[in-house]
């Protein structure tokens, strides 16, 4: 399994709303909002790596994602895969 | 399952805390007890990627790489990366990695016409000695050569440009960071007399306004693009213009674009000159005290070869603007002729084209008055679709930012600037402006040349893996910088040879005109990535030559070759990159090379075992040499000298060059290793550090002259995340030439430009040399003026759009690391060729067809694309370069800057049409 912790900024006033696009995307799940700078912490599990950088342009084509930014990608080879 | 569910629920727990920690955001609640990663092994290291240089934390268990995070304590990318992140942990597991040595044989024995089959190091380099020999005897040193990379490490250049310079006296060592960045370097050493930026990444924070001049800064240097989006975002005043000849990403946000047609940021440089001129707002104190004004010769061709003979018929009328031009009706006003009359200009300074003269301020003003805002926006309006008034408004919107005394700018660029005609002479009107204004050297104030390449500056150019360089800005043309090398290499003097060798581009045409015959290819894939391919690919595998690529993946250069050298990759060995603000960041190997791959060092100790002084250091021929003290034509024998100094005649180049006495007695293993191993010395079976014995050695060059570096293992400290030189006691250099921050500027003089070279120039007015005596400019920098030009080729009623290459954020180069990550292949798996809608259109062509894109020099196909990430203006098409499947080298034209020899990828002309 693979899993990244990546940085999402956006405008401070549009938070909610991109921390629920985020939310909606497949194996992307919004751990920490901080309101006051628009920067939203979430984590992306994919059973591949291929899913990680596909996810991640996902993420950056959403309109109201002004960047976004990998912080850390970990590879977990013991991991099970997903659940279908 | 509940335990795999609490065990990935705690791993992405703990993925989420680390991540928010390491970008300095507070993490409610806590419960973290156990890191699942812990037991992993951690350790800095730099992404092996672009220029920017970004920090890295590696994470590695049994034998490969686990983890790779954004390093929180560096200061370049401050905890994030760029989605070629994912690429630094999985790019050496690709299923097709090179893992022994392959040569092409027939019948148990090299043949150049046979298949490539698997041998053993001692018979690839048997092969590879055999060859070298063969050539060395009938052509001498001219005949060989080394293709080199700015993603060499620092130590890897050092020891090719030692064995090629010092062992076999050649000087035909070049890097692909030829075709990246020599316009910046040429225009450094022109205005500054000493290469590299003065201002660091700092100034995106420092400044209120950024303009982009060719970068696509977003898709290129994306985690500098983050520090200048943060900002945009905080603050009200920040200004972000992007100059470009296509929409890009940049562009979103950005206050303004402007769209220009290729070529004519030279005329929009020489607008906002005149401006400030005009309104008064040239620095005066700064400038008179800091400053001189010249100008160099118009008639400087296009780097071309200056004969037809080895053209295509089709090529004979572009190539024939080598010798003569006849100037379009704007350069006729660009360069205050008459524009009724017909101007034909034969090209009588293209081998002297760097050459310079000081004119007059007041010459310097008549040369920038046909620049008015009027023809200026009529000769770089790039979209025909906009409308005149909006975008005379934004030329006057950027002047203002420029000429505002109360506001900083930082200007940017990087291949759109470099990968240009007159690309020596575009970064130096950067200079010109920034210097007029007085807002160059100062925190937030700087024209910033931004790398392509994650050791350009590290290697290429610090070490000096160029034709002409020697380490910390030496040149091998100079007798005292060839006498100092010598000195500092232990050789006898007038070892090194002084005769200029073959930059990259004249190495592939002297393998097609027979007077290079043998090459060794390291760390790049120069047959994707010259331009006009055809021609150097028939003369691999036509002419008579051996070509040896030592490399991780199978490039096209690699299949051009006769003999493949299983490659270590970067985390897989020990080394060092400098990025783009100067910085110099180490790493520890961290995981063994699989199979036989070895590092290049390696490759090239074991090497060079196979050569005796008196082999190498004997009487040779060098056609074209001539220089004070040397025979015409010839390098002296220095083998008695050498014996005076202790050397032997059948001393190896190993012994005389690697193993030295001093480099023996930096020991391995080595405490700074902290129990991690060294492949390079396992396998050399040797007990001494390679890698930091040669670095060691190397930054002798530089001390004491503002090219200091630290000592190796303060580089590998836990509190260094490297450090931008000059390095003096211990301290970093912020901002150079600024005395407040640079020691090397003189106490009192404020700003010292005190690079050494060329400040002895001849003075004359627009016209030429007036007065041939050399006035010394210790200190000054040059303000150069250079007039509009027109590129080498442009569209005409058959070949109509202009052609641009470049790169896309998923590849680096020519992809043959990037595109073995199969996430990243996945995100762009085939080169497009991105048009406008109309123009497809009238070709009869929609989004996903098939087209052909042919130039004079060859045709490709490529699949349209009318939308997507960038916006093309009518007349204009774009396609990446990245791609052996849509090989647009074929199509491009290996014009050159005159100057500093680097290829103008961004302009050709070419036919689009169905198939």
């Amino acid at each position: 399994m693979h899993y990244s912790g990546i940085l999402v900024v956006t405008q401070p006033n549009e938070i909610a709303g991109c921390a629920a696009d985020l939310e909606a995307l497949p194996g992307v799940e919004v751990h920490f909002c901080y309101p006051e700078s628009g920067r939203i912490i979430l984590v992306q599990e994919t059973e591949t790596v291929e899913g990680q950088e596909e996810g991640f342009r996902r993420i950056q084509a959403l309109p109201r994602v002004r960047m976004a930014a990998l912080v850390e990608h970990r590879i977990d080879p013991d991991g099970p895969p997903l659940a279908p | 399952m509940t335990c795999d569910l609490s065990r990935r629920e705690f791993i992405k727990a703990s993925v989420a805390a680390a991540a928010a920690g390491a970008v300095g955001l507070a993490v409610p609640g806590t419960g973290l007890a156990r890191d699942p990663g812990a037991g992993w092994r951690w350790d800095k290291g730099v992404c092996r990627f672009c220029g920017v240089g970004c920090g890295l934390q590696i994470a590695t268990k049994g034998g490969r790489v686990v983890a790779v995070k954004g390093d929180p304590g560096n200061p370049v990318n401050r905890g994030l990366l760029c989605v070629k992140g994912y690429a630094n942990a999985e790019i050496q597991y690709g299923a097709d990695r090179l893992t022994r040595p392959l040569m092409r044989m027939k019948g148990g024995k090299f043949d150049k016409s046979g298949e490539f089959v698997a041998v053993s190091w001692q018979q690839a380099f048997d092969e590879m000695e055999q060859q070298f020999k063969r050539v060395y005897r009938e052509l001498g040193p001219t005949g060989v050569g080394i293709m080199g990379s700015g993603q060499y490490t620092v130590q890897e250049g050092y020891a090719a440009v030692k064995l090629l310079k010092a062992g076999w006296r050649s000087n035909n060592i070049d890097p692909n960071a030829r075709h990246c960045m020599a316009s910046s370097v040429a225009a450094f050493i022109q205005v500054f007399g000493i290469d590299e930026p003065a201002g660091n990444y700092d100034d995106i924070e420092r400044t209120d306004t950024v303009v982009l001049w060719g970068a696509n800064m977003a898709e290129m240097h994306p985690m500098l693009w983050a520090r200048v989006t943060d900002k945009r975002l905080e603050s009200k005043d920040y200004r972000v213009a992007n100059i470009t000849t296509f929409g890009n990403r940049s562009t979103d946000i950005a206050d303004f674009e402007i769209v220009i047609t290729p070529n004519s940021d030279l005329a929009l440089w020489n607008y906002i000159a005149r401006e400030i001129v005009r309104r008064g707002a040239v620095d005066k104190a700064f400038v008179e005290r800091h400053c001189v004004f010249a100008t160099g010769p118009y008639d400087i061709g296009y780097g071309m070869r200056a004969t037809e003979e080895f053209a295509f018929a089709a090529e004979k009328d572009t190539q024939a603007r080598e010798r003569e031009v006849v100037l379009t009706r704007a350069e006729a006003i660009a360069q205050r002729r008459d524009p009724g009359t017909v101007h034909k200009v034969p090209q009588a300074n293209a081998s002297t084209a760097g050459k310079h003269w000081l004119i007059s301020f007041e010459d310097f003003k008549a040369a920038l008055e046909p620049y008015t805002l009027d023809f200026v926006a009529e000769v770089c309006k790039g979209d025909p679709d906009e409308p005149l008034d909006a975008y005379k408004k934004k030329l006057q919107q950027l002047a203002d930012y420029y000429a505002d005394p109360g506001r900083k700018v930082v200007s940017f660029w990087t291949m759109g600037f470099n990968q240009h005609v007159r690309g020596t002479w575009v970064n130096e009107q950067a200079y010109m402006v920034h210097l007029l204004t007085g807002k160059q050297a100062k925190p937030g104030n700087g024209a910033f040349s931004l790398t392509g390449q994650p050791s350009a500056c590290g290697t290429a150019r610090e070490v000096g893996t160029f034709a002409h360089r020697l380490p910390a800005d030496m040149v091998v043309a100079n007798p005292a910088h060839r006498e100092r090398s010598e000195k500092i290499w232990k050789l006898p003097p007038q070892t090194l040879n002084p005769k200029v060798g073959s930059h990259i581009t004249k190495m592939m045409r002297d393998l097609e005109d027979g007077s290079l015959k043998w090459v060794w290819i390291q760390v790049t894939n120069p047959f994707q990535s010259t331009a006009n391919a055809n021609h150097w690919i028939k003369a691999a595998r036509e002419m008579d030559n051996f070509i040896v690529v030592s490399d991780v993946y199978p490039t096209l250069s690699c299949k051009v070759a006769d003999l493949i050298l299983p490659a270590a990759m970067i985390f897989e060995k020990w080394g060092a990159y400098g990025n783009s603000e100067r910085r110099t960041q180490f790493w520890r190997e961290q995981v063994p090379p699989p199979g036989e791959a070895r590092s290049d060092v390696w490759q090239m100790l074991e090497f060079s075992k196979r050569f005796t002084l008196n082999e190498v250091w004997r009487r040779h021929e060098v056609p074209g040499l001539q220089a004070k003290g040397f025979e015409d034509g010839h390098l002296p024998d220095v083998l008695a000298q050498a014996r005076q100094m202790g050397y032997a005649p059948d001393d190896t180049l190993y012994r005389v060059l690697f193993e030295t006495p001093s480099n023996r007695r930096v020991a391995w293993p080595d405490p700074v290793a902290r129990g991690r191993a060294n492949h390079t010395v396992t396998h050399a079976g040797i007990k001494w550090f390679p890698e930091k014995a040669l670095f060691e050695e190397y930054r002798v060059f530089g001390q004491g002259h503002a090219h200091d570096l630290a000592d190796f293992d303060t580089y590998y400290r836990d509190d260094v995340r490297g450090l931008k030189w000059p390095v003096i006691d211990g301290k970093e250099t912020p901002w150079r030439f600024n005395e407040q921050y640079d020691p090397y500027a003189k106490k009192g003089s404020g700003f010292d430009f005190y690079g050494p070279a060329l400040k002895s120039v001849p003075s004359g007015n627009l016209d030429g040399v007036t007065d041939p005596q050399g006035k010394s400019l210790a200190g000054k920098a040059k303000i150069f003026f250079r007039p509009y030009a027109a590129s080498a080729e442009s569209p005409d009623a058959e070949y109509d759009l202009w052609l641009c290459t470049g790169r896309v954020l998923e590849h680096w180069h020519s992809g043959s690391m990037t595109r073995r990550v199969p996430e990243l292949h996945k995100a762009m798996p085939t080169a497009q060729l991105f048009i406008h809608p109309e123009d497809a259109k009238k070709r009869g062509l929609a989004t996903n067809d098939l087209a052909w894109i042919e130039s004079r020099r060859g045709k490709i196909q490529a699949r349209v694309e009318t939308g997507g990430r960038n916006r093309m203006p009518r007349g204009l098409v774009f396609v990446p370069w990245f791609d052996e499947g849509v090989f647009i080298n074929k199509v491009t034209l290996d014009a050159t800057c005159p100057i500093s020899k680097e290829i103008d990828f961004k302009k050709c002309a070419v036919k689009v049409t169905k198939t």
